[in-house]
C-alpha cells in the first residue's frame, strides 16, 4: 500500500512538472514584440498621402501638324516678395498675393474664365503656360491645378531658354 | 546525487525558448512586408506643391510607375529679405528612381548636353522598354520652372508623354524650416 501509495504521488508530481514546463513564456515574446514595433516606428519614414495632376506631353511628332487655333496664353512671373505677377493673353497684368498663393489660385481661375468667355473659346482649345526662368515650380503648379478645375485639359508648357 | 539531479533540472528550465520568438519576429515581418509600400529608395524628403484641390488621390499604389525626382541639394532652405526661399542660384539633383544625377558634376559640367541623354536613357531602362510609360513628377515646390523643366526636357526625349505631377489637396502645414529633409541624400 505504501509504495503503490508513493508511486501515485510520484506520477502526480511528475504530472504537475510536466504542465509546468509547457506553458508558453510571454515575457521575451512580448518584449520582442515591442522590440520589433519600436524599430519599425523608427526606422520607417512616413510619407503624407500625395495627389497627382495628370498632363499629356506632347509627342515628338507634334512640331509638324498644323495648330488651327492660337493657344490662349498665360504668363506667369513670381516676384522676389513672394507674389506671382500673372497674364492671360493681351490682356492687363494682374498679382496674386501671397495669401491668396496659401490658398489657391481661385483669382486666377475667375479671370481665366472671364477672358474664354469674352473671346468666345471653348474648353478644348489649347492654352499655353508661359512661365519666365525664375517663376517657382508651386506658381506653375497652382496655375495648372486652377485651369484643370476650369475643364481645360488642352495645357501647353512652354519651354524656357 | 540529489543535488545533481536539481542542477541538471534547474539547467533544462532555465534555457531560452527560441521557437516562441522566431515565429513571432516572422509573423512582424510578413504584417509588414504586407501592409508597407516599399518606397524608401525614391522617397527623397522635398516639398511638392499643396493646396491644389483638383489633384486626384490615387487608389492604389501602381507599380508600374516611375518617379522622377526633382530636389535641392542643401537641408537649410536660404531665405531672402523678404522671407522668401531663394533658389534661383541654387543647385538641384534630378533623380530616376534611386538613380541620382548631379548637373554640377565634373562629366556634366564638362559635358551639358549629356545630361539629358543620360536622364532619357535611364527612363527607357527603367520603363523596361515599354512603349508609353506613366511617371510621377515629384519636383520641390521652391524650385524654379526652369530647373524642373530639365526633367520635362528628358521625359519628353525619352518619348513619354503620360505624365503626373505630384501635389497635395489640402496645405500642408510643414513650411520646411526645421526639416531635415533630405536626410541620407547630400
Amino acid at each position: 500500500m505504501i509504495l503503490s501509495g508513493g508511486k501515485k504521488h510520484h506520477v502526480s508530481a511528475s504530472r504537475r512538472q510536466a504542465n509546468s514546463r509547457m506553458r508558453l513564456s510571454m515575457a521575451p515574446m512580448i518584449d520582442v514584440v515591442f522590440l520589433l514595433l519600436v524599430f519599425f516606428l523608427v526606422a520607417s519614414n512616413f510619407r503624407s498621402r500625395e495627389g497627382f495632376l495628370p498632363v499629356e506631353l506632347p509627342q515628338q511628332v507634334v512640331h509638324s501638324e498644323i495648330i488651327e487655333l492660337e493657344p490662349l496664353i498665360l504668363h506667369l512671373e513670381s516676384q522676389p516678395d513672394g507674389t506671382c505677377l500673372v497674364q492671360i493673353g493681351k490682356t492687363d497684368s494682374f498679382v496674386i498675393q501671397p495669401q491668396e498663393l496659401g490658398q489657391d489660385f481661385s483669382p486666377l481661375a475667375q479671370r481665366f474664365a472671364a477672358v474664354l468667355d469674352q473671346q468666345g473659346r471653348s474648353r478644348d482649345d489649347p492654352v499655353k503656360i508661359v512661365p519666365s526662368r525664375q517663376t517657382k515650380w508651386d506658381h506653375v503648379v497652382k496655375a495648372y491645378d486652377a485651369l484643370w478645375q476650369l475643364d481645360l485639359h488642352n495645357i501647353i508648357f512652354t519651354i524656357v531658354e | 546525487m540529489k543535488k545533481r539531479h536539481f542542477i541538471s533540472r534547474f539547467h533544462s528550465e532555465a534555457q531560452f525558448n527560441m521557437t516562441a520568438m522566431i515565429d513571432v519576429v516572422f509573423l512582424l515581418i510578413i504584417f509588414f512586408m504586407l501592409i508597407c509600400q516599399f518606397i524608401g529608395q525614391e522617397n527623397y524628403r522635398l516639398l511638392i506643391p499643396d493646396n491644389c484641390a483638383g489633384a486626384i488621390i490615387p487608389n492604389q499604389a501602381d507599380d508600374g510607375k516611375i518617379t522622377v525626382s526633382v530636389f535641392p541639394t542643401f537641408s537649410d532652405r536660404p531665405k531672402s529679405s523678404t522671407g522668401e526661399v531663394d533658389f534661383s542660384e541654387l543647385s538641384v539633383r534630378y533623380a530616376i528612381r534611386s538613380h541620382i544625377f548631379d548637373p554640377f558634376s565634373e562629366i556634366y559640367v564638362n559635358q551639358p548636353d549629356r545630361l539629358l541623354t543620360d536622364m532619357a536613357r535611364q527612363i527607357t531602362l527603367q520603363s523596361r522598354r515599354r512603349s508609353n510609360p506613366l511617371v510621377y513628377l515629384r519636383a520641390d515646390r521652391d524650385l524654379s520652372y526652369y530647373q524642373v523643366q530639365q526633367a520635362l526636357l528628358a521625359l519628353a526625349e525619352a518619348g513619354v508623354t503620360r505624365l503626373e505631377l505630384a501635389a497635395f489637396r489640402s496645405a500642408q502645414s510643414d513650411d520646411g524650416e526645421n526639416r531635415n529633409y533630405l536626410r541620407g541624400q547630400q
